[in-house]
């Protein structure tokens, strides 16, 4: 049986017409060289904007597009302005607390999904995932018409509101994801060793857990901070968040100070973006070493 | 040897918690009686006639009494409950009329908080009365997104089919349809104005999931057959766009677009190629580029997964089978990396259909999509919200049905 | 006295699937009971029930007696050494085997003394800081079974503890299980699908097929004296030679063809002449000759000739259609000692070794 395929193998550039032959070699080539050129390109497309934003925050000059020299005095302006600093405060609060709330229910979520079985599971299961495939600007709208029609008046209570439903979504997929790698019997052999659930959840679940607690509180933050859709529907005046400002800035008389204040948040969300990714991986590495 | 009454509690545990949860419930009874004429004074619809006065002040004595009722009966019960009683049937009872009695409290004192609080204090019993622990954890989430999330969706569809009033509300006295024959048929401009709108935001964001497919499936191929340490390096690098704010990152496109931006500037003063500056910003190739820019990453990730769990073998049994490589990949690679191209293309065209990000920031309002369309009846001065509705439950449905077909494709070519 | 562990009427469904089908088993204190039977019998969900994992839709469970349906796996004096161990990947060796002892709520002092104990008694003291990712999986089935025994408890659950393990150390710690359960006394139940681990370790077997019990015995009665087709089938190799019953008085005698006519051991049924039969002979208890020194001897024709080591395995034909597998020790290492594919040979075995089943 091997050597008839072998032999098939060794014989086929006899059977396959020349062109072909030609044609392979062009292809295989052209995948050798043209597959890292095409890479090369869309890292540069993805990065070069961000790149040149956050140069361009340094300049000292007014005009966006021409360098006039380093200088930080954007920065010293965005730092000594009460109405950035301000929005910087409403920002946070919205992301804290919209991190707190959405990773305790995220993770129950996660757990009642994965280890335990009830009536209307998939129905729950699916409503989960909507905000993931729903596009911001409907929650945003409907959430604004929601609010509006039972007389509760928009503040950052209700931009939090909106901020835990999307970011709930978010946490129970990571939660999951790490759940359905841990191996289920470790529960039971907790039980099995006089742990009551509680016990056996504190002690076993829990710390297994952490990672992926983490890291997606870590999304969330991300999220919530960066978020700007939802926000700009339902968030009280004077609630602004920076985004929003930013959008606004941009909008409506462009201040120069903006590319600093992109600058500072595009800083933030990177940096909790590159830790949470970090602890999703070693959490997941644990795993696979046990 | 058996810890014989330790059991017997373990068992009797759904009716402590019960127990405490009435009790609690006997206590904010009472608070919330406290806050019924507070809410009174601050009712916002007008008061007309002093029958009205009179009707409405006799109906929150009776919420009043009833809160009353509520939190004595909840006292008395929490004790029972607390004493390990297996009452059941009541607390069921108790539960069900707790809600009737929060749908009764915001119908009468429209104070949706104090409403909410007490539904959901009532669905805790009938939670705990299901004596599973899944439907315990996935009760807080429940409410909050079935409050917060769905029961919004379905106000989209009721608010759509009322009329906007001259406060800014929706007017919900005399349903109708003329939201949705609106939308066909505009009133005060010739053409199917709208329509448009919508085959025009369909269409690019088509155009923007075909060109990240085109640009994405090479590059996640790579990606895939890198060496193990740097593929996590890519990744990282793809998944960093993926998590950061969309609106910065269209706003970097805009310093290098713009008149006096960064590309002109390098093509007129260091390269010397041009003369005059080049009108980007504000041309469908500048919406273009930001939607492919903002949304790559969404296409790429899901179709790394599937092409790195693509088995190595099917390539090389492809090849042994005299297929080259343009029909190994037709015939092949791409059938078994579906998946990912269909959930690619979700996560691509859903935030495409929707964005008014993109379309203000980089075509300076020259492209009026869907969002900005939707946008502009909420947050906008001359908004209406009706009318708006409308356009929002028809994009929803959309969405929802083109998930579905997209979904069962999905699943139909999943092999794995 | 009480058993120490009685199962009664116990049945488990999933949906329309009877898992455990109206199972009674009584296993007796200070015994190695196993539970054989093949993937999807129903074994480990029988386990399962025991220690609490699952909930029985009928039947109940009694312990020493007392009946523990009702109370949850945490409550419950059992302890169970799992298929791939379980051990908590973010605890040490030590931390891993005091657990139990914690969650009892032991003094400390006796904590750290019960542990040494146990990790003494499988021999991993040396490696009571080590976390269970470092360990070789002997070393994390050592500790399983520390873990487990620490709490001594009143019966001990073992779902195919060895099934991860190669071979060689498989042997070896099947005979280290036995002699720790004859040194600490505690009743084992051990599930297995692995026939030759349950023959080497066991007390009794209970051999278990679509959810039931189909025979429980010591393992010489379950070897030699199958009461059904599917036991014989599953435990060892077996000839099965289908026949109609022609007499009995005190032996049975079947008839396989028209001209083939065999003796063989009755069973406890009663049986009508005439009825259909099957006749189970183990491969080693059939004896092969090169001539024709027993009356009762069968006449047969060698097919095909497997040398095995240990035997050679031989496909005789006998009459028309009969084929018949018989495994002969090799005591010599001359060739010519064996028969080859063609020659004629005369078969012989005692008939109690022939045993007739009806199914």
């Amino acid at each position: 049986m091997t050597t008839e395929t072998r032999r098939i193998t060794v014989a086929s550039p006899l059977i396959v017409p020349r062109l072909a032959e030609a044609v392979r070699k062009q292809t295989q080539s052209a995948a050798r060289l043209g597959l890292p050129l095409i890479s090369i390109a869309v890292f540069t497309f993805l990065y070069a904007p961000i790149i040149v934003l956050v140069i361009f925050s340094f300049n000292s000059g007014t005009r966006l597009g021409t360098w006039e020299g380093f200088s930080l005095r954007w920065y010293e302006r965005v730092f000594s302005s009460r109405e950035w600093i301000g929005s910087l405060q409403v920002t946070l609060w919205i992301a804290v607390f919209s991190t707190l709330i959405s990773t305790v229910l995220g993770t129950l979520a996660g757990l009642a999904l994965e280890r335990f079985r009830f009536r209307g599971k998939s129905a729950y299961d699916g409503m989960l995932y909507l905000p993931v495939i729903i596009p911001d600007i409907v929650m945003a709208l409907s959430l604004l018409l929601f609010f509006s029609s039972v007389n509760v008046s928009l503040s950052r209570w209700t931009v939090l509101i909106g901020h835990v439903a999307f970011n709930t979504a978010f946490v129970t997929v990571i939660i999951r994801a790490r759940l359905a790698s841990l191996d289920p019997r470790l529960e039971e052999a907790a039980a099995d060793l006089y742990a009551s659930p509680w016990q056996a959840f504190w002690r076993v679940t829990f710390p297994l857990l952490r990672p992926a607690i983490l890291a997606g509180a870590l999304m969330a933050f991300t999220m919530s901070f960066d978020e700007f859709v939802i926000t700009s529907f339902v968030s009280g005046q004077g609630d602004t968040t920076l985004p929003v400002k930013i959008y606004s800035s941009i909008r409506f008389g462009l201040k120069p100070e903006v590319t600093a204040v992109a600058s500072l948040v595009l800083l933030v969300s990177v940096a909790l973006v590159v830790v949470s990714l970090l602890m999703q991986r070693g959490g997941k590495a644990q795993s696979v070493r046990h | 040897m058996l810890p014989k009454r330790a059991a017997h509690d373990y068992q009797q545990r759904f009716e402590r918690w019960a127990g405490w949860v009435v009790l609690m419930s006997a206590l904010y009874g009472m608070a919330l009686l406290v806050r019924v004429p507070l809410l009174g004074q601050r009712d916002i619809l007008p008061i007309e006639t002093g029958l009205y006065r009179l009707a409405e002040s006799l109906s929150m004595l009776g919420v009043a009494a009833l809160l009353v009722t509520f939190s004595l009966a909840d006292g008395g019960l929490s004790v029972l409950l607390l004493r390990g009683a297996r009452i059941g049937y009541i607390v069921a009872g108790r539960a069900w009329a707790g809600i009737a009695l929060s749908l009764l409290y915001y119908a009468t004192l429209r104070d949706f908080g104090g409403a909410l609080l007490i539904g959901a204090h009532s669905g805790m019993l009938l939670a705990l009365l299901s004596r599973n622990s899944g439907v315990l954890l996935a009760y807080p989430s429940l409410v909050w997104l079935g409050v917060f999330f769905v029961l919004p969706l379905f106000g989209v569809v009721a608010a759509s089919l009322g009329q906007t009033t001259e406060l800014g509300l929706v007017d919900l006295s005399a349903p109708s349809l003329a939201n949705y024959q609106r939308l066909i048929m505009p009133v005060g401009v010739s053409g199917l104005v709208y329509v448009n709108i919508f085959v025009r935001t369909v269409w690019i964001a088509f155009l923007t999931t075909v060109i990240c497919m085109v640009i994405g499936y090479p590059f996640a191929f790579w990606i895939a057959r890198q060496p193990e340490r740097w593929r996590n390096i890519w990744l990282m690098l793809v998944m960093i766009p993926f998590w950061t704010n969309l609106l910065i990152r269209t706003y970097a496109w805009v310093i290098i677009l713009r008149r006096d931006g960064v590309l002109n500037s390098l093509l007129i003063d260091l390269l010397g190629v041009i003369s005059r500056p080049l009108d980007l910003l504000n041309t469908p190739f500048a919406l273009l580029l930001g939607l492919v820019y903002g949304y790559l990453p969404f296409m790429v990730l899901p179709l790394y997964q599937s092409i790195e769990r693509l088995d190595k073998r099917m390539i090389e049994a492809a090849q042994d089978l005299y297929a080259d490589p343009v029909r190994t990949f037709w015939r092949v690679i791409f059938p078994l990396t579906l998946p990912g191209v269909v959930a690619g293309s979700i996560l691509v065209f859903i935030p495409a259909v929707g964005t008014y990000v993109v379309s203000n920031v980089l075509g300076g309002g020259r492209f009026f999509l869907i969002g900005n369309l939707l946008e502009q009846q909420f947050i906008g001065a001359a908004g209406d919200k009706a009318f708006g509705a409308a356009f929002g439950a028809v994009l929803t449905v959309l969405m929802l049905i083109a998930t579905l077909v997209y979904f069962r494709l999905g699943r139909k070519v999943s092999y794995t | 006295m009480h058993y120490a562990v009685e199962l009664v009427n116990l049945t488990k469904v999933y949906g329309s699937f009877r898992a455990v089908d109206n199972l009674s088993l009584q296993i007796k204190e200070g015994e190695f009971f196993s539970i054989l039977g093949p993937s999807g019998c129903g074994k480990t969900t029988t386990l399962r029930l025991i220690a609490g994992f699952e909930t029985p839709t009928s039947g109940e469970i009694y312990l020493q007696g007392q009946p523990i349906s009702g109370v949850p796996a945490f409550q419950r004096p059992i302890n169970t050494v799992f298929q791939n161990y379980a051990l908590f990947p973010h605890m040490t060796v030590a931390q891993n085997v005091a657990f139990g002892l914690e969650m009892q709520r032991l003094p400390r002092k006796e904590i750290e003394h019960r542990v040494r104990e146990a990790l003494e008694m499988v021999r991993m003291v040396d490696r009571a800081n080590s976390r269970p990712h470092q360990l070789s999986g002997g070393q994390q089935q050592r500790v399983a079974l520390a873990r487990a025994l620490v709490n001594r408890p009143s019966v001990l659950l073992l779902d195919e503890p060895l099934g991860a393990l190669d071979l060689k150390l498989r042997k070896a710690m099947q005979l280290e299980l036995k002699h720790i359960q004859q040194e600490v006394g505690i009743t084992f139940i051990y599930v297995t699908h692995d026939q030759e681990e349950a023959l080497t370790m066991s007390d009794r077997i209970a051999v278990m097929g679509h959810g039931r019990v189909l025979q429980c015995a010591t393992p010489e009665e379950i070897y030699e004296r199958p009461q059904s087709r599917y036991v014989a089938d599953f435990i060892g190799e077996t000839n099965f030679l289908e026949g109609t019953l022609v007499s009995l008085n005190g032996t049975a005698r079947v008839q396989l063809e028209p001209d083939l006519c065999i003796a063989a051991e009755p069973c406890e049924r009663e049986l009508a002449e005439g009825s259909p039969v099957t006749v189970a002979i183990r491969p080693e208890k059939i004896a092969l000759s090169a001539t024709n020194g027993n009356p009762e001897a069968l006449r047969g024709t060698i097919r095909e000739a497997v040398y095995i080591g240990t035997d050679t395995r031989y496909v005789v034909r006998l009459g028309q259609r009969t084929e018949l597998v018989a495994r002969v020790q090799n005591f010599g290492t001359e060739r010519d000692q064996r028969f080859r594919r063609g020659d004629v040979v005369y078969v012989t075995w005692a008939t109690e070794n022939a045993r007739l089943l009806v199914d």
